[in-house]
C-alpha cells in the first residue's frame, strides 16, 4: 500500500480540491482516505460544515464519525480513536457520494488508520492533512507528498516562489543509511557505524544534556527521534552551527518549525539528513483565497513551471498536471 | 475490606492494575465487583473449581484460548442499548456495534458452551435470531449496511442509480472531450480557472459560446463552469431523486430494524453483562498462567503456604539480578510473633502473607505451589514507617488511630503488624504489644506481629517464628574477608541469609546475631566488645 499525504502550509490552499482530482485519476485503485488537522473543539455546526466535500467512488474507504455518513456506506469497523464527536469509524462507499470526512485529531493516531487500511489490502492511502506546527507530525509511514500553496498564504508570486523553494529544499534533504546501526532512540554516532551513545531522554527539555554529550564525544551525527521545534530552535543554531555535525531526523515531517526558522536552518549551514526520504510528488497551486488575496492564475502557474521544471505543478482549477 | 493504606503497602492496587481486563464490560464488572468474604467459602471454592477446570480445558486446547482472548479484544460494548426505548431510532453505527458484538459473542459462546459459567434467563438461540436480522446476506462478517435484502425496492433503486451513474459518467466524459476538442483546452472536470489579464480572449470566447458560465470572478481570475446539455443535467436530477427515495427507504429500514432489535433488548443487555463476567474469568486465567498460580484450598483454621511468592518483590529482585526466596510456612495458631535480625525479611514475610491472603478476596488464583487458608473479611496491615513525613500526627499516633479503627471491624479479620510501637520507649512498647496480643487472643483474631522486643507470653495459642537465619558456615566463611569493602560485605551477608520462618520455642525468642553481624561489617572493635559485655549482663539479669 502506498501512502500519499496532501499537505499544505495553510488552510484553504486547495488540498481537498486536489484530492478530488487525484481520486478521479486513480478511480481504478483501492483507495482509503483520511484526514488530519481538525481542530478538536470543532463543532458540527460551524467550521466543519464549511469544509469542502470529497467525491468518493464505490469501493473507496473513508473515515468518519457516527451519524455523519447516513446512506450508501458499509460500516466496516470502529477504531479506538476518540474525538469530541465520538470514535472514528471506517466506512466503505457503496456508490458515488460527496462527503465530508473526519480523521484523527492527532497524527500518531493516523498510524492506526494506516494499519486498518493496510489490513484491508488497499493500493493507496491518501491523507488530506494540514501541516500543523502545534504538534508532532508522525508521518513516518508516508511515501509521497503533494505540497499545496496559494493565495491564502501570500498574494505575491515572488514570495510564494521563495516559500516553495524552501519546502522543495526540505524534500531534498539527503537520506542517510547508517551502516549497521539500528536507530531506535536518539543517538550520537559516527559514519563508520560506531554508536557512541543512545539517549533515552527526549530532546525537548533536555537540549543541554544533548549538547554536553556532543562536546564530550564529538560525534559526526546526532539523531533526534522526535521533532525539531521552534521552542528549542535558537539553542540548536547557537550550539551546533560551528560543529562539524550532521543532524539526522526520521523524515522531513519531523521538522516542525515555522517558515522563518526553516529558512534560518538552511542558512545556518547545519547539515541535515533524514532516515526516510519522502518524495515530493507535486506542487499544488491555488490562486484563489477566501480572504481576497487572489493571484493571477496564468502567471502563477507559468512562473512555478519555470522555476520547478522537474516537479509536477498543478493549478487546482486549470486541470493541468500529472 | 482492605483499606487504602493496606492496599498500597501490600501492592494490592498494583496487583489489580496488573490484571489484563480486555473489555469495557469487564472493567464495569470489576468496578462493581464485591470482594468474597468469610461467608462465601462454598461460592469461592466453586469459582476456583470453574477457573481451574477452564484452565485445564484450555491447556489442552490452547488455540481456543487464543481465540477467546482475541474475541474479547475485539468485542464491542452495547450498554448504550440500556438507554434506548421505543421513542429512539438506532443509527447505522448502532446496528454495526450490535452486529459486531454478536459476531464475537456467538463465537465465544460456541467455545464455552459446555461450561456453565452463569445462569442466563433466556435461550441463547434468541441471539442467533438477532444475528440473522442484522445479517440478511448470510455472510459470516460483522460489517453492516442497509442491505438490499431488507427491501426489494431498495435493490431496484440502487441498481437503477448504478446504471444511470455509468451512463452519466460516459456522457459527461464525451461532453468534456467534445469541448476540449472544440476550444483546444484540457478539461477533466467541469471547472476551469483562467487569468483575466493573460487569457482575456479565451474567457470571452468560451463565454460567448454558451457552453460555459462564470462561477467565480475576481480581479485576477475568472472561474468558468461547464454548461452541460439537458440530458446530462437530467441525469443529475434523476440521481438526486433516486437518492431521496433511497434515503427514505433506508430511514424506514432503520425504524423497522430498531423495533425488531429492541424486542431483544433485555437479552442483549444480559449478554453484554455476561461478557464482563467472562472477561474477568479470562483475566484471572491469564494471571494464573503468567504467575504459575495454584488453586487455594479454603479452610476454616490455619494458614499453610508452600512457596508463596510476593510477585512484585520477586520481579524487583530479579531485575536487580538478585535471587528471590519464596515463602513456605505453616501457621496453626491465631496469634503469631515474628522475630529475627535486621534485614532478615520479617517485613517481606508479613507483606507476602497479606498479599497472598488478599487474592482470595478477589477470587484470584494464588502465586504459590500450594496454599490453604481461610477467607478474611478484613485484612489490615500496619507499619509506622508509612506515615513518616506523611501526616501531622506522629507516626506512632496515626498507627494507633488506624489500629483502633480496624479493631471495630466486624467479621473474620487478619491483622498484620510490622514492629508496632517501635518508635516508643521499649518498656511501654512491650506493654502495648502484649496488650494487643491479649486482645487478639480474646477476640479470636488472626494476627501476625513482627518485633525486636521480647514479647513472650505463656499461651498455647501463640506461636513464635524466627524469620531467617545465617547459613551455618557463615562465620567460618567470613573469617578471612576483613579486607573487603563495606558494600561487598553487605552483599555476602545478604547472600548468606536463609529467608525462612522457623517456628521456635520460648527460650530462643531474642536472637543475638546482630553484634556478630556488626562485627563482620567492620564496626569499631571496642564498641563490639562492650556490646558483648552488656549483652551478657542482660542475659544474666543484671540489667
Amino acid at each position: 500500500m502506498e501512502t500519499i499525504a496532501i499537505v499544505g502550509a495553510q488552510k484553504d490552499s486547495g488540498k481537498t480540491t486536489f484530492l478530488n482530482y487525484f481520486i478521479e485519476k486513480n478511480a481504478d485503485k483501492k483507495i482509503g482516505i483520511s484526514t488530519l488537522g481538525f481542530n478538536r473543539s470543532v463543532s458540527l455546526d460551524n467550521e466543519l460544515v464549511k469544509k469542502p466535500e470529497i467525491n468518493v467512488k464505490p469501493g473507496m474507504y473513508v473515515t468518519s464519525i457516527p451519524g455523519f455518513l447516513n446512506r450508501g456506506f458499509v460500516v466496516i469497523d470502529k477504531t479506538d480513536i476518540k474525538t469530541v464527536n465520538g470514535n472514528i469509524f471506517i466506512y466503505k462507499a457503496l456508490d458515488n457520494h460527496k462527503v465530508k470526512i473526519f480523521g484523527p485529531p492527532k497524527s500518531p493516531d493516523l498510524v492506526k488508520i494506516y494499519n486498518f487500511f493496510y489490513n484491508l489490502d488497499l493500493d493507496l492511502f491518501v491523507i488530506d492533512g494540514a501541516l500543523n506546527r502545534k504538534g508532532n507530525l508522525n508521518f513516518d509511514f508516508v511515501d509521497k507528498a503533494f505540497f499545496s500553496i496559494g493565495g491564502s498564504f501570500d498574494n505575491s508570486i515572488d514570495n510564494l516562489l521563495k516559500i516553495a523553494d524552501i519546502f522543495v529544499k526540505l524534500f531534498s534533504i539527503p537520506q542517510l543509511h547508517p551502516m549497521g546501526i539500528e536507530l531506535k532512540n536518539s543517538s550520537i554516532f559516527n559514519s563508520d557505524g560506531s554508536l557512541m551513545k543512545e539517549i533515552d531522554l527526549p530532546f525537548l527539555g533536555n537540549e543541554d544534556y544533548y549538547f554536553e554529550l556532543i562536546s564530550e564525544y564529538n560525534p559526526e551525527y546526532l539523531f533526534i527521534k522526535t521533532s525539531l521545534n521552534d521552542i528549542s530552535f535558537d539553542k540548536i543554531i547557537r550550539k551546533l552551527k560551528n560543529k562539524n555535525l550532521t543532524l539526522v531526523l526520521k523524515n522531513i515531517f519531523r521538522i516542525n518549525l515555522s517558515y522563518e526558522n526553516i529558512k534560518k536552518l538552511f542558512y545556518s549551514q547545519i547539515k541535515l539528513n533524514v532516515l526516510k526520504k519522502i518524495d515530493l510528488a507535486g506542487l499544488i497551486l491555488n490562486p484563489f483565497a477566501p480572504n481576497g488575496r487572489h493571484i493571477d492564475s496564468f502567471k502563477l502557474y507559468s512562473e512555478f513551471k519555470n522555476r520547478f521544471g522537474d516537479i509536477p505543478v498543478f493549478d487546482i482549477y486549470r486541470q493541468e498536471i500529472l | 475490606m482492605i483499606d487504602k493504606i493496606t492496599r498500597e503497602l501490600l501492592n494490592i492496587d498494583v496487583l489489580l492494575s496488573d490484571l489484563r481486563i480486555r473489555t469495557v464490560q469487564g472493567r464495569f464488572f470489576f468496578d462493581k465487583f464485591s470482594c468474597f468474604t468469610s461467608s462465601d467459602n462454598k461460592k469461592l471454592q466453586k469459582e476456583y473449581d470453574l477457573l481451574f477446570s477452564l484452565n485445564d480445558f484450555f491447556r489442552e486446547n490452547n488455540e481456543l484460548y487464543i481465540k477467546v482472548i482475541d474475541y474479547l479484544e475485539h468485542i464491542e460494548d452495547i450498554s448504550f442499548l440500556e438507554n434506548k426505548g421505543d421513542a429512539h431510532k438506532l443509527i447505522i453505527e448502532d446496528f454495526f456495534l450490535i452486529k459486531k458484538f454478536l459476531y464475537f459473542f456467538l463465537k465465544i459462546n460456541d467455545i464455552l458452551e459446555k461450561f456453565t459459567i452463569k445462569k442466563i434467563s433466556f435461550d441463547r438461540n434468541e441471539l442467533h435470531k438477532v444475528w440473522k436480522i442484522l445479517s440478511p446476506d448470510g455472510k459470516d462478517e460483522y460489517y453492516f449496511h442497509f442491505y438490499s435484502e431488507y427491501n426489494e425496492k431498495l435493490r431496484e433503486l440502487r441498481e437503477e442509480k448504478r446504471q444511470i451513474l455509468i451512463e452519466g459518467e460516459k456522457s459527461k466524459k464525451k461532453f468534456l472531450e467534445k469541448l476540449n476538442e472544440k476550444y483546444n483546452i484540457k478539461l477533466s472536470t467541469d471547472k476551469i480557472s483562467l487569468s483575466n489579464y493573460f487569457e482575456k480572449d479565451k474567457i470571452e470566447k468560451l463565454l460567448s459560446s454558451g457552453d460555459f458560465i462564470v462561477l467565480d470572478k475576481n480581479f485576477a481570475n475568472t472561474m468558468l463552469g461547464v454548461c452541460y446539455d439537458e440530458s446530462i443535467l437530467n441525469i443529475e436530477k434523476d440521481i438526486h431523486l433516486i437518492d431521496e427515495k433511497i434515503e427514505k427507504i433506508e430511514d424506514e429500514i432503520a425504524i423497522e430494524l430498531t423495533k425488531k432489535i429492541l424486542e431483544y433488548k433485555s437479552q442483549l443487555i444480559q449478554a453484554n453483562n455476561y461478557i464482563g463476567e467472562i472477561d474477568f474469568i479470562f483475566c484471572r486465567i491469564d494471571y494464573l498462567r503468567r504467575y504459575n498460580c495454584c488453586k487455594p484450598e479454603i479452610i476454616s483454621d490455619g494458614i499453610f503456604i508452600e512457596e508463596g511468592r510476593f510477585i512484585f518483590f520477586e520481579k524487583f529482585l530479579l531485575k536487580k539480578g538478585l535471587s528471590y526466596q519464596p515463602l513456605t510456612v505453616d501457621i496453626e495458631n491465631n496469634v503469631n510473633i515474628i522475630i529475627g535480625m535486621n534485614m532478615g525479611g520479617k517485613t517481606i514475610f508479613l507483606k507476602t502473607l497479606g498479599f497472598l491472603a488478599a487474592h482470595l478476596n478477589y477470587g484470584l488464583p494464588v502465586p504459590a505451589v500450594s496454599i490453604k487458608m481461610p477467607i478474611f473479611d478484613n485484612i489490615f496491615f500496619s507499619t509506622e514507617d508509612y506515615h513518616v513525613d506523611k501526616t501531622d500526627l506522629s507516626s506512632f499516633g496515626y498507627e494507633l488511630y488506624r489500629l483502633n479503627e480496624a479493631m471495630n471491624l466486624k467479621g473474620r479479620n487478619l491483622f498484620i503488624l510490622d514492629e508496632p510501637a517501635k518508635g516508643t520507649n521499649p518498656y511501654e512498647a512491650v506493654a502495648l504489644n502484649k496488650s494487643f496480643i491479649k486482645y487478639f487472643l480474646e477476640n479470636d483474631i488472626y494476627a501476625l506481629i513482627s518485633s525486636h522486643f521480647n514479647l513472650y507470653m505463656k499461651s498455647e495459642f501463640i506461636s513464635y517464628f524466627n524469620m531467617s537465619y545465617l547459613k551455618d558456615d557463615f562465620f567460618e566463611h567470613i573469617k578471612n574477608l576483613d579486607e573487603l569493602e563495606f558494600s561487598q560485605k553487605l552483599q555476602i551477608l545478604q547472600n548468606s541469609i536463609v529467608y525462612k520462618p522457623i517456628e521456635i520455642g520460648e527460650i530462643e525468642v531474642v536472637p543475638d546475631q546482630a553484634i556478630n553481624i556488626a562485627n563482620f561489617l567492620g564496626i569499631n572493635p571496642k564498641i563490639i566488645d562492650n556490646a558483648r559485655k552488656f549483652l551478657n549482663e542482660v542475659k544474666d539479669g543484671n540489667i
